[in-house]
């Protein structure tokens, strides 16, 4: 009997009413838990990465996942690069600006005199960051920021070694202290930065391609 | 407390959490409530968390939920199994207590925390006690507490009560006529002999502490009885916590009995997986960016045009929409979102895609079960400045109107291609609870569910089951009822289908409408719920922005037979409420419904939840009818607690699924209410301003 009851459960929930049961979701969660799986992922690479002739590669550092998006759309001084899996990354003159879809994102971020600082070879800024808390309120910190010149190395980039100029942008306020790092190639344009992405997550690394 | 973490070459710091005024963590008794073996601490859990727990040893076995209704204020719904309750080899017991408790003053550097809590305060009274405590960390691994219990908390080392010196009449408990149980025992609260207890919690490590108290606790009566020998007023105990939430208990009590418990711990104010099924929203197109936009409304938009189709890839639907001159309008419905703001952020996005230049507004009317909830007008401009800063939610729900929606549909629908019929075969499992002596009786089975939509407003809902495994024998109904006087309207419910054939549960045609501005309607008929069958109207006025809510509710019903098929019975009736329900601002939800019940007693019906923001729902309620307390039997009046869990909570992906829990312990016929579904309230607010909507509106972007 106990058997039938089983079978029952792994058979019957079906029919289109069912799709998304969260008791099937569940179970599965619970499953690929139990068993120390990761959820698939195949590396896609759509039409519109293989086609684009510009890249942004995006690293969650503290996952080491390299996820790379192509342009998206533009509006005024904001580009969005979006990746195959839909996830996307606002960028404001190269300042991160927003993400979407990479578990804990940042919903925004007011930056003033960031692109300014670091074109004028230093200054002072100031940012406001929103995240969504757990009970779907936005949280906003403000932070008082310090850009400083450090000085030209050779970077690593994904299309060989440049040299480029370093920038730190060293932020506080009452709940957050970070400090973000740019580099800057021979026109000005920050190619390569790293930069706060949300406290669960750490820093993302951006490097155009 | 800050934590700072090296991340290359960058450091972060994280935004310190609500750093807990206290040494550690809280841990909790065997009565599932916070304290050290069985005296309680003045700890208190963290706000919002719920606690089930289960303990175990010889004498009793206690089930324990524990909620923190507030930051200070925790209630206990305890259901307990005690053997031998009249002596060795005699028959146990099952009861069910409610404990209340609330913390008095904070932890202070030079003062300790101090709680004032009345345990198993209504009903049989048999782990009745009070007590004040006071709790403090001298140490930060050790925490010493003291305290003054009463009733069961002073059967050891008891003394005259203080309180006699304000009146006289403290100084004695007096003996508890329960009578059939469920009433507050007001007589006795902090009456009789009081007496001292006291403790100390060592924590080793994070994941290890230890305990040692004196308990007041003499279990004078059971060893009167000889059914535990009590060898020493210390009890010890040893808690192990692997994980944050999980923890158990392994004690010696009385010096003679030894005695576990597991506890697990759930906060609904912290997200326990992150939202990483989320597929991304697609982000908003800006003004110029597509030139051929205009060409979308030439022709009909049909299911099968572009963006029906990306409307139905997010989870929603284009039910309608009129795009002419400077302003777009739409209709949708949402699925998928548990938050209709965020369901509306994501449409709002989807559209802009397909929209021509010249449209500088757009209005977004929400619907569900076929009728419009609110409509939100934004400026074109305002979206797009808002879509990627810090607080621009809350910048953009302040330059935009949100308004009621009757009667302002955009005037070309999109035919739907869905199926009308639709249909889902899923297991089932039902527990019946405090089912007499057998304290879980459980029936499994297949449940058919089907529904044909003869128009979105317009729908035919139907429940069918096959039970495979259950309890099949009849049941004499009238166990624990003393009177005849009223028909055995909820009582007789454990013998429907008991038969083990197919039953229908549901078979209803139910319709929706907006007769006016703020006012919506349902009219269902059929076999409403398992034992009626009739037909069902209710009226709601609730505006989009208001906090309170009026319904009116009229039903006639007839007693469904209990093979569930076809067939009525003798009994039918008139049954049907007015009720007022508020939204306090702070997450709390009250309701009051005054009527007629099932049984045809008068009474009313105040419940009081706790929403919080991500959807899940803690309550209590009780309903007084003028059916004598004689006549409803064991309990004395309905009341209960119920539990609603967001299924997101626990997948990261969205879902508008709900799991619900009634503890409401006793069916019985007194303050029966009808279980029609789809009544107004609960869907109409969750797409208001003042409601989930607006409650969550920090997700529009999300």
């Amino acid at each position: 009997m106990i058997r039938s009851v089983l079978l029952l459960g792994f058979l019957a929930s079906c029919g289109p009413l069912n799709q998304g049961s969260p008791a099937k979701a569940i179970a599965g969660q619970v499953f690929s838990q139990i068993r120390g799986e990761a959820p698939a992922e195949q590396p896609l690479i759509t039409e519109e990465l293989a086609q684009a002739d510009e890249f942004l590669f995006v690293t969650i550092r503290r996952l080491g996942a390299v996820i790379p998006m192509s342009p998206a759309a533009q509006a005024g001084d904001v580009q969005t690069w979006i990746a195959p899996t839909g996830a996307t990354v606002a960028l404001e003159n190269e300042i991160l600006v927003a993400t979407r879809g990479l578990g804990f994102d940042v919903s925004g971020i007011d930056p003033i005199g960031t692109r300014a600082a670091i074109a004028a070879g230093g200054g002072s800024s100031s940012r406001t960051h929103g995240f969504l808390t757990p009970t779907d309120q936005i949280d906003t910190l403000r932070m008082d920021c310090t850009v400083t010149q450090v000085g030209s190395e050779d970077v690593d980039m994904p299309r060989g070694t440049v040299s480029l100029t370093k920038f730190e942008e060293e932020c506080s306020g009452p709940r957050l202290i970070f400090k973000n790092e740019y580099w800057t190639d021979d026109d000005g344009d920050i190619v390569r930065s790293l930069q706060m992405l949300s406290p669960e997550l750490g820093f993302l690394l951006l490097e155009r391609a | 407390m800050k934590i700072i973490l090296k991340q290359g070459l960058s450091a972060l710091a994280l935004y310190a959490g609500l750093a807990p005024a206290h040494a550690q963590e809280t841990t909790y008794t065997m009565y599932g409530t916070p304290g050290l073996v069985e005296m309680p601490t003045a700890r208190s859990a963290p706000d919002g968390e719920i606690i089930a727990s289960y303990s175990h040893w010889n004498l009793q076995q206690k089930t324990s939920f524990t909620f923190q209704l507030t930051p200070r204020l925790s209630g206990t719904f305890r259901y307990s199994g005690i053997d031998e309750r009249s002596g060795p080899g005699t028959d146990g017991t099952f009861d069910r207590s409610f404990d209340l408790r609330y913390r008095l003053l904070d932890e202070t550097d030079m003062l300790p925390a101090v709680a004032i809590g009345i345990q198993d305060f209504m009903g049989t009274g048999l782990l009745s006690s009070e007590y004040v405590v006071a709790t403090k960390a001298v140490t930060k691994s050790i925490d010493v507490t003291a305290g003054l219990g009463w009733g069961r908390f002073a059967s050891r080392g008891g003394f005259t009560n203080p309180l006699g010196a304000l009146d006289a009449s403290f100084e004695t408990r007096p003996s508890l006529d329960f009578g059939k149980g469920g009433k507050p025992s007001t007589d006795q609260y902090f009456r009789g002999d009081a007496a001292v207890f006291g403790g100390i919690d060592y924590r080793y490590s994070e994941k290890l502490s230890f305990q040692l108290e004196y308990s007041s606790d003499g279990y004078e009566r059971e060893s009167d009885l000889g059914t535990i020998d009590v060898k020493s007023p210390f009890n010890v105990g040893m808690i192990y916590r692997p994980y944050p939430n999980l923890a158990f208990n392994l004690a010696y009590l009385q010096g003679t009995e030894i005695a576990g418990a597991v506890t697990v711990a759930l906060n609904p104010n912290t997200r326990l997986v992150p939202s990483t099924d989320v597929r991304a929203p697609r982000p908003l197109a800006a003004i110029g960016s597509n030139p051929d936009a205009a060409l979308s409304w030439q022709s009909a938009v049909t299911d099968q045009s572009d963006i029906a189709k990306e409307f139905r890839r997010a989870g929603l639907r284009l039910v309608a929409y009129d795009v002419s001159g400077s302003e777009a309008r739409i209709s949708f419905s949402n699925a998928r979102y548990r938050s209709d703001a965020q369901a509306m952020g994501r449409a709002v996005r989807i559209l802009t895609h397909y929209l021509p230049d010249e449209v500088t507004t757009i209005v977004a009317q929400l619907t569900r079960n076929g009728i419009p909830l609110s409509s939100a007008r934004f400026a074109r401009a305002d979206l797009e400045a808002q879509e990627i800063r810090a607080d621009g939610a809350n910048t953009l729900r302040a330059s935009s109107t949100i308004s009621d929606a009757a009667g302002q549909a955009p005037s070309n629908s999109v035919a739907s291609d869905d199926p009308r019929f639709m249909w889902g075969v899923l297991p089932y499992l039902q527990l019946l609870v405090f089912n007499g002596n057998e304290p879980v009786q459980a029936d499994v089975g297949v449940s058919l569910t089907t529904s044909y939509k003869i128009q979105p407003n317009l729908v035919i809902d139907g429940t069918f089951r096959q039970s495979i495994l259950g309890p099949r024998e009849l049941a004499d109904v009238r166990v624990g009822q003393s009177s005849d006087d009223y028909p055995p309207v909820r009582t007789s419910g454990r013998n429907y289908g008991i038969d083990g054939r197919p039953t229908i549960n549901k078979l209803t045609l139910t319709h929706y409408g907006r007769p006016g501005e703020n006012l919506y309607s349902r009219v269902s008929a059929g076999y409403l719920e398992r034992m009626f069958g009739g037909i069902s109207g209710e009226v709601l006025w609730k505006p989009v922005d208001s906090r309170l809510a009026l319904g009116a509710e009229l039903n006639y019903v007839a007693q469904r037979e209990e093979d569930m098929l076809f067939g009525f019975q003798d009994y039918d009736t008139l049954t049907g409420h007015l009720s007022a329900y508020y939204d306090f601002e702070n997450g709390f939800l009250g309701q009051v419904d005054v009527g007629r019940y099932l049984a045809g007693d008068w009474g009313a019906t105040v419940s009081l939840d706790r929403e919080f923001e991500n959807g899940w729902k803690v309550g209590a309620y009780f309903t007084l009818t003028d059916m004598p307390f004689e006549d409803f039997g064991e309990g004395s009046f309905d009341k209960g607690i119920r539990l609603t869990v967001p299924v997101d909570y626990f997948l990261g992906s969205p879902s508008r699924r709900e799991i619900s829990t009634n503890l409401n312990s006793l069916s019985r016929d007194g303050g029966a209410r009808l279980n029609v579904d789809g009544r107004l309230y609960g869907f109409v607010r969750d797409g208001h301003t003042a409601g989930k909507m607006g409650d969550t509106w920090g997700r529009f972007w999300q």
